[in-house]
């Protein structure tokens, strides 16, 4: 039961870990937070597609 | 605090030198911006997008690296939607590699709203194009919280004290969306 990463390479996951890693993804549903984050990331990354860059407000 | 900051690719030029993050446990965080960060963006082995005053300035106050990677499971996992793919025990993946902020302007909130703009990123300009189904982060302790305000999950690990795995299965997170956010 294990996980084992490197920086800039792959993560291997083991053992119970493993297993429960297979349930989440298998049983998981995207957290509302995550789709609250994709919404607010659309103007940003229409800026940045556009200009090259994106105006980053800090989130109060 | 600033108002705004500017997230752009780093450049050649850029000033990665008085780059702080105030704890020793964020030494390799500073010593990657300073060292490697602009050799690995401009031969692709890392893509870093850094933080400025204004677009055409020079010194870095927060950065966010990306990189392909991968999850291998190896008691294979099994995806519902997808049950071909279940004979691979290795799924294609982006990750998080390093995301930092500097030390003056943490808990501003920059942090989220680069967040907000990894995950559109991803999904929008990278996912059309090669196949990465999850968006995955090697976390430190002390930012579970925040990965988990921005939507990740953390894996259930049975090892407490191992650098926790965050992730986001990002063909659920877009098949979740009503279709005028897609």
């Amino acid at each position: 039961m294990s996980v084992k990463t490197s920086v800039f390479g792959g993560i291997t996951i083991s053992g119970n870990d493993a297993k429960a890693f297979d349930r989440q993804v298998t049983h998981g549903r995207p957290k509302q937070a995550a789709r609250d984050s994709y919404a607010r990331g659309k103007s940003l990354v229409d800026e940045f597609n556009r200009k090259g860059y994106a105006t980053i407000k800090p989130k109060k | 605090m600033p108002d705004a900051l500017f997230l752009r690719p780093i450049r050649p030029g850029d000033d990665t030198g008085k780059f702080s993050l105030g704890t020793p446990e964020a030494q390799p965080l500073k010593s990657f911006l300073k060292k490697q960060a602009k050799d690995y963006h401009h031969k692709n082995v890392a893509k870093t997008f850094v933080l400025v005053d204004s677009p055409d300035d020079s010194r870095v106050l927060g950065y966010l690296t990306l990189v392909c990677s991968e999850i291998k499971n190896e008691a294979s996992t099994r995806l519902d939607d997808c049950g071909d793919a279940n004979k691979y025990t290795t799924f294609p993946a982006i990750k998080i590699a390093r995301l930092a902020i500097h030390n003056d302007l943490q808990r501003g909130g920059y942090g989220r709203t680069v967040m907000d703009w990894c995950i559109r990123h991803v999904v929008e300009n990278i996912m059309p194009h090669a196949g990465c189904r999850f968006l995955v982060a090697d976390a430190k302790h002390s930012a579970v919280s925040f990965y988990k305000k921005c939507g990740f999950t953390m894996l259930e690990s049975e090892e407490k004290n191992k650098q926790p795995i965050m992730f986001v299965d990002l063909h659920k997170l877009t098949a979740s969306l009503p279709s005028a956010q897609k």
